[in-house]
Parts: C-alpha cells; sequence; structure tokens
C-alpha cells in the first residue's frame, strides 16, 4: 500500500493574515449577532 | 392482532394507494432516466469505456437517492389529508409497525424503479460487469434498504415543517454518507472487477442493522413529538 | 450567575489576545513552511473544540428525549444547551475547514483531501447544519424532539462515517496531508495557551447563546400561560 505524502510546496504571508482576518471577523459577527438577540429578547420583557 | 399482521395493513394500505394513484412511481421512474440521460451527455461513458466502468455505480446510485427523495415525501403527504395521521396517534397499534409498513412499501417502489432501469443502464453505459454478479443480488436490496429507512424516518421528521422538499436532503444526504460510500464502492467493485465487495456489503449491513433499529425505537417518539 | 459569566468572557478573550502574542511573536518560525505555519496556532485549537461541542449535544439530546415528560423545567434547559452548543459547533467547524483550507493551499498546493480526518469533518460540519436546519423549519412546539432525535442519529453516524471513509482510504490511497511530527517545546506552550483560550472562547459563546435560548423560552411559556387564562 502506498500512500504519497505532499510536501509543503510555498510559503505565502497572505493566506496567514486571510485565515487570521477571518477568524477575526467571524467571531466578531457572532458576539454582534448574539448582542442584538440579547437586546432584542430583553426588549420584550414588560 | 400481531405486529407483523399490523405492518402487512399498513404496507397493503400503501401499496393499494400507490396502484391507484401511481404518483411516486412515475414520478421516480422519469426522473432516474433523466439523471441517466443527463449523466451520459456530461461523461459519454461509451467513448471511455474504462471510465464508465468506473463511474457508473456512483452515477447509479447518486441517481437512486435523488429519485427516491422525491417519492418519500409523497409518502407521508397520504397521511397528511383527512387528519390521518391523528388517527394513527389514537389508535392502540404500535406506531413504529406505521414505519415499518411504509418504509416497506418505498422499498418496493425503488426496488421496482431500480428493476427497471438497470437495463437500461446497462444499455446506455454499455456495462458488462467484470467482477462477479451475483453480489448485486444483495448489493441492490441492503443499498435501496439503507435509503429508504432512514428517508422514510427523516420524511415523517419534516411532517409539519414549512421547507418540507427542501429538508428531506439536507438531513438524508449527510446521515447516508457512509451507506452511500458503502453501496458505489461495492457496486464499481463489481462492475470494474478490480477489488472485492465483501467489506463494503458488511459495512452496508452493519448500517442498515444499526438504523432500522434506531429508527424503530424513535418513531414513537416522533409521531408523538408535541 | 451573570458576574460568573462576564469573569469567563474576561478571561477568554485575555487568554485569546494572549495566545495571539504567543503565536505571532514568541513562537519560532518553522523550518518548512515558514511563517505560514502559524496558522496552526489557531485552526487546531478551533478545529479540536469543534469535536467537544457535539457531544455535549449529543448528551443534552439524549437526556432531553429522557426528561420531556418527567422534569419540563430541567428538559427546557437541556433542549436550550443542545441548540447553543449546534450553533458554536456549526461556526467552530467552519472556522476548522475555512482555517484548514487557507493553511493547505499555499503549504501542501491543494485546497482540499478526501482523506478520514478532513472527510470526517466536513461530515461533522454538514450533519450539525442540517440540525440545525431542521430546527429552524419544524412546528416550533416539536422543534425541540425532532432536533434531539436527529441529534440522536448523527451521534450514531459520527463513528460510521469515520470508519467507512478510513476504510475508503485505506483501499485506495490518496495524497495524505501531514503536518510535521514533534513540536518545539516554545511552540508546545503556544499552542497549549490558544487550545485552552479558543475552548474557552467556545463556553462563552455557548453560555451566552444558552442565556439568549431560555429567555426566549420563558417568553414563549409566559405568552402560552397568558393566552390560555385569558
Amino acid at each position: 500500500m502506498e500512500t504519497t505524502v505532499v510536501q509543503p510546496t510555498v510559503n505565502s504571508i497572505h493566506f496567514l493574515w486571510a485565515a487570521y482576518i477571518l477568524v477575526a471577523v467571524a467571531n466578531i459577527a457572532m458576539v454582534v449577532w448574539l448582542a442584538q438577540r440579547w437586546s432584542a429578547v430583553n426588549r420584550k420583557q414588560p | 392482532m400481531t405486529y407483523l399482521r399490523i405492518v402487512w395493513l399498513h404496507l397493503r394500505k400503501d401499496l393499494q394507494l400507490e396502484w391507484r394513484s401511481r404518483e411516486a412511481v412515475a414520478g421516480m421512474l422519469f426522473f432516474t432516466l433523466l439523471i441517466a440521460v443527463a449523466f451520459a451527455m456530461a461523461f459519454d461513458p461509451t467513448g471511455y469505456p474504462a471510465m464508465a466502468r468506473q463511474m457508473s455505480g456512483g452515477l447509479l446510485w447518486v441517481g437512486l437517492l435523488f429519485a427516491a427523495t422525491t417519492s418519500l415525501n409523497i409518502s407521508w403527504e397520504r397521511e397528511r389529508r383527512n387528519q390521518v395521521l391523528d388517527a394513527h396517534r389514537m389508535s392502540p397499534a404500535p406506531p413504529s409497525a406505521l414505519f415499518l409498513g411504509k418504509a416497506l412499501a418505498n422499498f418496493l417502489f425503488v426496488a421496482f424503479i431500480e428493476a427497471v432501469l438497470a437495463p437500461v443502464f446497462i444499455v446506455f453505459y454499455n456495462l458488462h460487469p467484470l467482477g462477479e454478479m451475483k453480489w448485486f443480488w444483495l448489493i441492490l436490496p441492503l443499498g435501496t434498504w439503507a435509503i429508504v429507512v432512514n428517508g422514510t424516518f427523516f420524511a415523517a421528521l419534516g411532517l409539519r415543517s414549512r421547507n418540507r422538499a427542501l429538508m428531506l436532503p439536507a438531513v438524508l444526504f449527510p446521515i447516508s454518507i457512509p451507506a452511500l460510500l458503502g453501496v458505489t464502492q461495492a457496486t464499481t467493485a463489481v462492475i470494474t472487477g478490480d477489488f472485492e465487495p465483501g467489506m463494503w456489503v458488511r459495512l452496508i449491513f452493519g448500517f442498515d442493522v444499526i438504523f432500522t433499529t434506531a429508527c424503530l425505537l424513535l418513531f414513537g417518539t416522533v409521531l408523538n413529538a408535541e | 450567575m451573570k458576574r460568573l459569566f462576564w469573569i469567563l468572557c474576561g478571561l477568554s478573550l485575555a487568554l485569546l489576545a494572549w495566545g495571539f502574542y504567543e503565536a505571532i511573536y514568541i513562537a519560532p518560525t518553522e523550518a518548512t513552511m515558514g511563517d505560514l505555519q502559524r496558522i496552526f496556532y489557531w485552526h487546531v485549537p478551533i478545529a479540536s473544540s469543534a469535536l467537544i461541542f457535539p457531544y455535549v449535544n449529543m448528551v443534552a439530546s439524549i437526556a432531553y428525549l429522557f426528561m420531556r415528560r418527567t422534569n419540563h423545567a430541567l428538559s427546557q434547559k437541556l433542549d436550550a444547551l443542545a441548540n447553543a452548543t449546534a450553533e458554536i459547533t456549526v461556526l467552530y467547524a467552519g472556522l476548522g475547514l475555512c482555517t484548514g483550507m487557507l493553511w493547505g493551499r499555499p503549504a501542501w498546493g491543494i485546497w482540499w483531501a478526501w482523506d478520514a480526518r478532513l472527510s470526517s469533518f466536513l461530515m461533522l460540519f454538514l450533519l450539525y447544519v442540517s440540525y440545525l436546519l431542521i430546527r429552524r423549519f419544524s412546528a416550533s412546539n416539536q422543534a425541540p424532539v425532532i432536533a434531539a432525535v436527529l441529534s440522536v442519529f448523527a451521534g450514531i453516524d459520527v463513528p460510521i462515517v469515520f470508519e467507512s471513509i478510513t476504510w475508503w482510504r485505506t483501499q485506495h490511497p490518496a495524497p495524505v496531508l501531514r503536518g510535521d511530527g514533534d513540536l518545539d517545546p516554545t511552540m508546545k506552550v503556544a499552542f497549549l495557551w490558544n487550545m485552552l483560550a479558543w475552548f474557552l472562547w467556545g463556553c462563552t459563546l455557548v453560555w451566552a447563546r444558552y442565556a439568549i435560548v431560555r429567555r426566549e423560552q420563558q417568553i414563549e411559556e409566559r405568552a402560552a400561560m397568558e393566552a390560555l387564562e385569558a
């Protein structure tokens, strides 16, 4: 049974920052959404 | 009344209803035929026989999966009219018998489609299996049951949901991936003759046993889900 | 309770900041991949946490199915927990997949590989997306039960998926993406800080979502009560 191992080929900083920005944006968006839902839910309370 | 007699009554009811309207079977038949044609146009099987042999297993099962989902929703539509579902809930008959009867009916419908379309596939893709054909007697029923048992269950899950037609594929496909993998690998193994299908048949069998049990045990919960 | 939440939130954010600092400035540059390898400090912790929350979802769902007739208050909490963990699973699994792809393309030249680990992880993502879809589109009084049943099915399916895809790959070998084996001790420290930080942040998000779902449940119950009494 042969398994080819793919070796690392390229070093690109852009992908690193793209990944970090993606993660940061996704989490911030999640926090903003949660905050919106929280205030919506509290507004409904008498 | 014994459990099996109740299952038989449900099965007979579904078969009779389908015989009178023929909506599910006709729809599935035409749909699978169209998929076979569309795939043939995309991949030109007669021009590339080796590739056709590699791919036709997968194409057959993907086509069947899509075709089955069209009929599975219809199978529960019958129970929505005339408040039949409430009658089922109130009757002392075990709910899993309703499920089993309906799953068996769906199995027969899809098996009928396979019987009609297998010659079509063989003709369109110039297939002559290089492996041992007798495996198909195991692969086809087991694979069909895997799709139908989960499909009938998830179609019931979506009974009172808004987007019923979209829900079934969205939920059925991820769960069925192991069965789909097993059945396409086994079919390809028989058609190409490159490797043994035995392991995959065992996977599908295990999948069938586990999920049939889960469906039978949980159907009562779903039927009485309020 | 509320103070505990804010303590957890503050702690996770502090740890996230510290983990980021460790990952970018303190950890040494890796030999083969260069600075690109630093994606690893976020990719693996996020992906690992994404494997923990689904189990919480499954346990909560099973407990919900057992208790929904006997202990209504507790079962509502369990359902809220299941809902919250499912959403965070989808977020983390999605981010794990994306960061993995962003790492894989420059490092190994391919965006994706259908090997056991990646395929199973994708399946996990798909299963929980379908869980959220069925929650959203079911009739509201039934959604908890139906989602709980689906969660049980997903739980049964995940090991089967993993095993079957592993068999598939044993039979038809394909390129394997392999990270470098041993971690330099400084790297290990940075890695562990990030593991902790992302897990605690995940818990913060679950807690916040749980609180919101609980409030929504209470509003619904109150509305139902008022409708009955009117």
